[in-house]
C-alpha cells in the first residue's frame, strides 16, 4: 500500500466497524459447532478486519495491532494444536483425533464439543496469522514505485 | 490459429452438456453422494461427536486427517511467503 | 419462484466470468472477479451451504481481491498483447 487514504469518512467508518467485524469473527469461531462457520471462516474474517485497518488507516497502524512477534508464533499454533490433541487422544486409548475417548468430563458429548472447539480455535489462529502475514509481506517493504 | 482452440472448447463443452443429462436430478436424495455414508453420519453424528453442526463434525472429527493436512498446507504457504518476500 | 433467482444469479455469473477474461484493464478485472466471487457466495448460500458461502465471501471477495490489487499496484495495470 503506497500511500494513506486521506478521507475522514473512510477512516472513521473503518475505525468504528473494526471491533464489530472482529466480534463477528469471534462469534463464528466459538459458535462454529452449532451454527455455520468454523476456524477457516473466522480466521479469514479476522484477517479481513486487519486488512481493512491497513487499507484505511495505514499499514503501520495494522502492524502495531498484530505485532510480528505475536504473529509468527501464532502461525504454528494450528498444526501444534492438532498434534497435541491427537496425541492426547492416543494416550487415552483411542485413535488419532478420536476426541471422545478423552476422559475429561462425565458427558461424552461435552468432551467432543470442547476439543472440537479447541481445534477450531487453532485453525482460526493459524489462518488469521497466515493471511495477515501474506498481506503485510506483499503490501509493505521493498517495492519500486512506477 | 484461433479456430482450433475454439473447436476444442466447443467439443468439450458439448460433451459436458450431454453428460449433465445423465446426472441425478438437482437436489435428489437418491444421488450416489447421499446414499453411501451420509445417512450414517446424519443419524449417529450428534451422539458420536457432540456437536450439532454436522459440517463441523465431519470436517474436524470424521475427516480430521484432511483438516490437519489443510492446516499444514496453510502453514507451509505462510512459511513460503515469509521465505520469499522476507520478514516484512 | 426460487429458480428465477437462481437463473438471474447464474446468468450474472457467466457474464462476470466472461468479463474477467476479456477485460484488458487488470484492475477492472480484479474488481469484476470480486463480484464473481460474491455471486458465487450467494449461490452457495442459496444451495444451503452457508459454510462454503461464508468462506467464499471472505476469501474470494475480500482477501483475494486485496492481494490482486496489491500485485497490480506493484506491476503494470494494463495487459499488453
Amino acid at each position: 500500500m503506497p500511500e494513506l487514504f486521506e478521507d475522514v469518512i473512510v477512516r472513521t467508518i473503518a475505525r468504528l466497524l473494526t471491533p464489530f467485524i472482529q466480534l463477528f469473527a469471534l462469534y463464528i469461531l466459538m459458535h462454529g459447532h452449532a451454527t455455520p462457520g468454523g476456524g477457516f471462516q473466522a480466521g479469514v474474517i479476522m484477517a479481513a478486519s486487519f486488512i481493512l485497518i491497513a487499507i484505511a488507516l495505514g499499514l503501520q497502524e495494522a502492524k502495531d495491532r498484530v505485532k510480528q512477534k505475536v504473529r509468527l508464533p501464532m502461525e504454528s499454533f494450528g498444526p501444534l494444536t492438532f498434534v497435541v490433541i491427537g496425541i492426547i487422544c492416543i494416550a487415552c486409548g483411542g485413535y488419532y483425533l478420536q476426541y471422545t475417548t478423552v476422559p475429561l468430563l462425565p458427558s461424552l458429548q461435552a468432551v467432543g464439543a470442547i476439543l472440537i472447539s479447541a481445534v477450531e480455535v487453532g485453525i482460526g489462529v493459524t489462518v488469521m496469522a497466515m493471511v495477515t502475514t501474506i498481506f503485510f509481506s506483499m503490501a509493505g517493504g521493498k517495492h519500486d514505485t512506477n | 490459429m484461433k479456430l482450433a482452440p475454439l473447436i476444442v472448447v466447443l467439443i468439450i463443452g458439448a460433451t459436458l452438456a450431454i453428460a449433465v443429462a445423465g446426472m441425478p436430478a438437482f437436489g435428489s436424495s437418491d444421488a450416489p453422494a447421499y446414499t453411501h455414508v451420509v445417512p450414517r453420519y446424519l443419524e449417529k453424528g450428534v451422539e458420536e461427536t457432540g456437536v450439532s453442526n454436522i459440517v463441523t463434525a465431519i470436517v474436524v472429527y470424521y475427516r480430521g486427517y484432511d483438516t490437519f493436512g489443510e492446516v499444514t498446507v496453510i502453514f507451509t504457504a505462510g512459511i513460503a511467503v515469509i521465505a520469499l518476500l522476507g520478514r516484512e | 419462484m426460487i429458480w428465477l433467482l437462481n437463473l438471474a444469479l447464474l446468468i450474472l455469473l457467466v457474464i462476470t466470468a466472461i468479463a474477467v477474461v476479456v477485460n484488458k484493464d487488470l484492475l477492472a478485472a480484479a474488481i469484476t472477479f470480486s463480484v464473481y466471487s460474491f455471486i458465487m457466495a450467494m449461490l452457495y448460500t442459496q444451495l444451503n451451504a452457508p459454510d462454503v458461502g461464508l468462506a467464499e465471501a471472505a476469501i474470494g471477495a475480500g482477501a483475494t481481491t486485496v492481494l490482486f490489487i496489491i500485485a497490480i499496484s506493484k506491476t503494470a495495470r494494463r495487459e499488453e498483447d
